[in-house]
């Protein structure tokens, strides 16, 4: 066994692989001439269109709700008075509303007239003396 | 004549203390700048103007030591070639992940051996042999490889180590051989330095056990 112990220790510090001439000297130009060259990260630019697409898909968002409610509110507006059962349309013909009102114009008229006709018959009197 | 005799040994005493206290000067600062040469490298290598010049500094740092790291684990000096360019391609294509928490050493120690393991797992299935059994195919290309001029002493010491299971072998041909310290050791292999003592002297009983047989 120490025999053996003394033929490790003999062997120790030799060494039986060899290679090829200047391998060691070109080691570090060899390997580095079949390393790849490594693609440059270029800055990516932020174009004119990136910089509104979130403003445009918000603005897009309020319109769609916009739209959304309206549509809603406008089926309920229209079918709220159709279904309730105790609102009574009332509709004039406004022809009808038109004559009412040139009917009391004319009435009116012929009250002011008969009011002031003895005051203006007399001032235009005293103006022809 | 005794006066010329006092001369020269007073002279040589002095060359001697100076150059010791020389050595002892220069030695702290030597490592001092090792360790500062690492850690430019490590910065350079994360400035992708400097990050190849740093690599070739690496390579330059490291090549010879790896090399021979892998090629006692392959034996043939051609496979140890390819598997240093994969190493080192390796290192090269994932040079972003190394964070500098362990030293860079450790981690191409690491892609290295990475690489041995799976180099002889292929040559195991190609050769037809399980991976509990020795990798003495190894051996018939060592003979054949003109990179090798050992004795028969040698090839049976080679013989003996392939007998040795792989981390073991890893643990032997790193502490014989590159006489590493065992700190080092248990970082690249995540073992503890008490278990890599043990492996050690487990190895070397094996191969004189071997080498007793052989005989």
């Amino acid at each position: 066994m120490k025999k053996e112990e003394n033929n490790l220790d003999r062997l120790k510090g030799t060494n039986p692989f060899t290679v090829p001439e200047g391998y060691m000297e070109g080691l570090t130009e060899r390997i580095m001439s079949q390393l790849p060259e490594k693609p440059e990260e270029r800055a990516k630019s932020i174009s004119w269109m990136d910089r509104v697409r979130p403003w445009l898909y918000m603005a897009a968002v309020f319109a769609g709700l916009g739209l959304f409610f309206k549509a809603i509110v406008g089926i309920n507006g229209s079918d709220g008075i159709a279904s309730d059962s105790l609102l009574v349309r009332m509709e004039v013909p406004t022809t009808t509303l038109d004559a009412i009102e040139a009917e009391e114009d004319e009435e009116y008229l012929e009250y002011l007239e008969a009011q002031y006709a003895n005051y203006l018959l007399d001032e235009e009197l005293s103006y022809s003396e | 004549m005794a006066e010329w005799v006092d001369a020269l040994v007073s002279g040589a005493s002095g060359f001697a203390i100076v150059q010791v206290r020389v050595l002892f000067w220069a030695l702290p600062k030597i490592e001092r700048m090792q360790s500062y040469t690492e850690d430019e490298i490590v910065v350079q290598l994360r400035d992708p103007a400097r990050q190849r010049e740093a690599f070739a500094k690496v390579v330059g740092l490291y090549g010879e030591k790896l090399y021979w790291h892998i090629r006692k684990m392959v034996l043939d000096h051609e496979d140890a070639n390819d598997l240093l360019q994969n190493t080192f391609l390796k290192a090269w294509t994932n040079i972003e992940l190394f964070r500098g928490e362990a030293k860079l050493s450790t981690w191409l120690y690491k892609i290295a051996i990475n690489e041995c393991i799976t180099f002889l797992n292929k040559q195991r299935n190609m050769n037809n042999v399980s991976i509990d059994d020795a990798d003495t195919f190894l051996l018939e290309r060592l003979k054949g490889d003109e990179y090798f001029d050992g004795d028969e002493v040698q090839v049976r010491l080679q013989n003996a180590i392939l007998t040795l299971p792989e981390k073991q072998r890893l643990v032997f041909n790193m502490k014989y051989y590159e006489e590493m310290k065992y700190e080092e050791m248990s970082e690249i292999l995540g073992t503890s330095v008490g278990a890599l003592k043990a492996s050690y002297h487990h190895a070397v009983k094996k191969i004189e056990e071997f080498l007793t047989k052989e005989i």
